[in-house]
């Protein structure tokens, strides 16, 4: 009987179009898969952009999406309610990105370390420039969008999350403030000093 | 009209962040959903194994418990095997100079692990290495070294057997690094002297006032060298021993 009326507050919860992240989430808590399908339907795409937008990779971007919703699953008992999904999710996909950063840092360090004594033209062919095709012909960039792409990357990941929070994903002062776990003040601040860090970058081009 | 820097740096960063947001969006594939189910499903049916690290963690604390208490039971045990009462007994061996008739006979304790406490384990050690006066006494009345002694007093025979010289009669010889632990000392043979390196408590040497680090020239009136033996005629109540610079001379007080 208790199953059966769980069942139907679930049915009813996942045809309601414009339910809230948080009741979602205890749907999802309660075994109801297609509230987990509602919050990725949700923010698939935003959290691919922003991983995108970060690495400047759309595989690895689109793995570590899929990695976040992972992560987000089974850490959903222990998620609470007291703070925003967004932020929640955001701040998970930012750990996995900065981590991803880590490694790729590792790699760079491990492949230069083993061709020490080689040719450092050869050592190029280790790390080669990220030239694959986006999936989406409409996503093949203006070479406008390219050069700010590879300015966004090399910002430090201190800036680059605030920047890409901000201005890509349009979240507001607060909820990145919140995803990074600072004070409103320093998050100001880190944006300011990206923006200017960006304009430098992209002196000439803008 | 002259135009405010930091209001152009603002119209550049707005216009960054315009084009910032102006960047073209990307979505996720049409597998996206299907590839997380996917994995959620891998990660479902791999067991966890949170368990291993406690598991792993105690095992390992357990062994080494067990290595320590086997170190230190073999430490103890060495100490015991060496403090077993000797089975020879040597017919005629020279009474201790500065034996006393009816002393009570210095009771060592119980060598036991548990009685002993770490710090002190070496000086126990120590103890039990270092002859008592009762050692003597027993095995020159023949006695077996358990047997209590006329007196009531219990006699436990804690140190080995010293090597002696036994020699035919009364007048068997005992090398001085057996003659040593008979009167509670410890001493080497050091740049041609015998310097002393601990005095064990409650016994001959420490009540007559030897102390570490005395050199001993002579007991009796026998200058020591390295291969000296003692008999029986000149274990007397007298030592003389270097300490500093100055030539003590150390005796029992007759009562």
């Amino acid at each position: 009987m208790i199953g059966r009326g769980r069942t139907e507050v679930h049915q009813i919860s996942v045809s309601e179009p414009k339910l809230s992240d948080h009741a979602l989430i205890e749907a999802t808590k309660n075994g109801d898969e297609q509230a987990f399908s509602e919050i990725i339907g949700r923010y698939r795409n935003p959290i691919t952009n922003y991983l995108y937008r970060f690495l400047n990779d759309y595989e690895e971007a689109v793995d570590l999406a899929q990695e976040t919703f992972v992560r987000v699953y089974f850490a959903i008992d222990r998620y609470h309610t007291g703070f925003a999904f967004s932020t929640y999710i955001y701040r998970i996909a930012t750990n996995l990105a900065i981590s991803e950063l880590r490694k790729r840092k590792r790699r760079t360090l491990l492949s230069l370390t083993g061709l020490f004594q080689s040719d450092p033209e050869e050592t190029a062919e280790y790390q080669p420039k990220d030239d694959r095709p986006l999936p989406d012909e409409d996503l093949i960039e203006s070479e406008q969008n390219q050069i700010i792409a590879r300015a966004i990357t090399a910002l430090p990941p201190k800036y680059r999350v605030p920047i890409v929070l901000r201005d890509v994903e349009g979240l507001s002062y607060e909820e990145v403030a919140g995803v990074m776990g600072l004070g409103l003040g320093t998050t100001k601040s880190r944006i300011s000093r990206g923006r200017a860090l960006l304009r430098e970058k992209l002196d000439g081009h803008v | 009209m002259k135009e405010d820097p930091s209001e152009n740096l603002q119209l550049v960063d707005q216009q960054v962040s315009k084009l910032l947001h102006n960047l073209p969006r990307v979505g996720s594939p049409g597998d996206f959903e299907a590839k997380v189910r996917s994995r959620i499903a891998n990660s479902k049916s791999v067991p966890e194994r949170k368990w291993l690290v406690p598991t792993f963690a105690s095992a390992s604390l357990l062994v080494l418990l067990t290595f320590g208490f086997i170190f230190w039971l073999s430490g103890d045990s060495a100490d015991l095997v060496a403090s077993q009462p000797p089975t020879e007994v040597v017919d005629s061996v020279p009474t201790s100079p500065f034996a006393q008739p009816n002393t009570v006979v210095d009771k060592p304790t119980d060598p036991t692990p548990a009685n002993i406490p770490i710090a002190g384990r070496e000086i126990a050690a120590e103890r039990r290495r270092i002859a008592t006066r009762s050692d003597v006494r027993n095995r020159s009345n023949s006695r077996p070294p358990t047997e209590s002694p006329e007196d009531g007093s219990e006699v436990r025979l804690l140190t080995p057997a010293p090597t002696i010289n036994a020699n035919v009669g009364s007048t068997a010889r005992v090398l001085l690094k057996d003659y040593f632990p008979m009167i509670g000392v410890d001493a080497s043979f050091e740049n041609n002297a015998w310097v002393v390196r601990n005095v064990a408590p409650e016994t001959i040497a420490s009540r007559i006032g030897v102390i570490q680090g005395d050199v001993v020239e002579s007991i009796g009136s026998v200058r020591l060298a390295e291969t000296t033996t003692l008999d029986g005629r000149e274990l007397e109540n007298k030592i003389t021993v270097r300490r500093g610079n100055e030539l003590k001379t150390l005796e029992r007080r007759k009562p």
